[in-house]
């Protein structure tokens, strides 16, 4: 009975509620590796991300609508990512942080890594760098956010499921 | 007659618009959230791995006990305020008798003291 | 104590059990896997060498001469490092646990059985600790074949080591 997945809203309705999805995105927080070390620098003071709304860091999937992966996803590790990723509710969207993330990075020819994230989650945003600026998670979100204020919340998912539709584009920062 | 009703009329008023006010705040809620139910957004949360052992835990016995000793001492000190201010003017006795209320308050936190419920771990 | 006193008091205990070699001040002791946990003993609870402390456990995977498991301990009391090396043969090699000396040999005994092929006797729990369960093979050893590598060769301009 949501509304706001099946019917497409009339524009003023659609663009309240994704003004408010946009800037309140709580972030759960996904540091496997160096990268998590650049996300944490990225909400300290000098790059702030929490003026742009990424407020709490949530407790737990269950609180978030952002998931930040940053660092190298090793195959152990995989299946807790994706469960992870299942318990967050909708609306939920992925950034994926760092060259490990988006493909394997400099670990490509590893026997232990997974080689993307992007292989068990689907993602919004890739972040290249090794590790990326914290300007470069900036205009992530930014960017993210750009996305979120025109999008249709109807046109995201596959229809009848809670699977991503198949023609999601990823942004890709830099490019 | 009308003014004896009028009250119950308001307190119905009053019912119908809280009733009224959850009815809208959940129906709004339903209307305009994305439902999207599956069955991973059912597990249990244990950190992406598969939950072990149970989910109940035991209580440390000692926060109960601080918290009702408290409240115990907190309403002793309630009345020791409004008596603070006028007991001058009811002379020698006003003090003593708040010298009982005390004691007897003190021996019950002697007791709590000797049974050993005040130390914190 | 230094180095070369070290080496003294294990050639005097052990004799030829042990072939000692000193490379950049640090003694290293090659003894056979049969005499392995006699000299770990010895190391440990000995008073001059009081060993206490441990560093590391890891494998070497030296091709036709086996896999050599290399333990790196270090006296506390004493400030003298000790290394003790053993190589196994590559299949079927096996050693004692040394996790009841050092109980911080746990861990890295299970990372060496994983990568290597090592087994422990005596250990408690060899499960693997870094790999999925599932995994097959032994991928720190020289002939395990890195999947990535098969399938897309090397992009750089120069192999490495070049």
């Amino acid at each position: 009975m949501g509304l706001v997945d099946s019917v497409e809203l009339p524009q003023p309705i659609k663009f309240v509620f994704n003004w408010g999805r946009k800037y309140s995105l709580w972030v759960f927080n996904f540091g496997l590796a160096c990268c998590a070390i650049e996300f944490i620098a990225t909400s300290m003071a000098r790059h702030d991300f929490i003026r742009l709304g990424v407020i709490p860091f949530a407790h737990g999937p269950r609180q978030a609508d952002l998931l930040v992966v940053s660092g190298t996803l090793t195959d152990k590790m995989a299946p807790a990512v994706k469960r992870l990723y299942d318990e967050m509710p909708e609306p939920k969207y992925v950034i994926s942080f760092g060259s490990c993330s988006n493909c394997g990075g400099p670990y490509w020819d590893s026997y232990s890594v997974t080689k993307g994230v992007d292989q068990i989650i689907p993602v919004d945003v890739y972040v290249p760098g090794c590790p990326p600026r914290p300007e470069a998670l900036l205009h992530g979100i930014i960017k993210l956010q750009e996305r979120i204020g025109g999008e249709s919340l109807k046109d995201r998912y596959a229809p009848g499921g809670s699977e991503p539709a198949p023609e999601r584009q990823p942004i890709v920062v830099g490019a | 007659m009308t003014s004896y009703f009028q009250a119950y009329g308001t307190l119905a008023g009053l019912l119908v618009l809280s009733v009224l006010f959850v009815a809208v705040a959940f129906g709004a809620n339903r209307a305009l959230r994305p439902n999207r139910p599956s069955a991973g957004k059912l597990t249990t949360y244990e950190s992406g791995m598969d939950p072990i052992g149970t989910s109940w835990s035991q209580t440390q016995i000692r926060y109960y006990v601080f918290a009702f000793l408290f409240v115990i001492f907190d309403v002793e000190s309630v009345f020791l305020f409004p008596w603070a201010v006028v007991f001058t003017d009811f002379g020698v006795a006003a003090f003593w008798e708040m010298v009982v209320f005390i004691g007897v308050l003190a021996v019950g936190l002697l007791y709590a003291f000797r049974k050993g419920v005040l130390k914190w771990a | 104590m230094d180095a070369a006193a070290v080496r003294d008091r294990l050639v005097a205990e052990l004799a030829d059990a042990v072939e000692p070699e000193i490379s950049y001040g640090l003694l290293t002791v090659t003894v056979a896997p049969a005499d392995y946990r006699r000299v770990a003993e010895l190391v440990r609870h000995d008073r001059d060498l009081a060993c206490n402390f441990f560093d590391f456990l890891c494998g070497v995977d030296e091709e036709a001469r086996g896999i050599a498991v290399v333990l790196h301990v270090y006296s506390t009391s004493h400030h003298h490092h000790v290394q003790v090396r053993s190589v196994v043969p590559r299949e079927g090699g096996h050693l004692p646990t040394v996790h009841d000396l050092w109980a911080g040999a746990d861990w890295h005994e299970r990372e060496t059985a994983e990568l290597f092929g090592v087994t422990f006797d005596g250990h408690p729990n060899l499960a693997k600790l870094l790999l999925p369960e599932e995994f097959e093979g032994f991928p720190l050893r020289k002939e395990f074949a890195l999947l990535a590598r098969e399938a897309k060769p090397w992009p750089g301009a120069k192999e490495p080591g070049e």
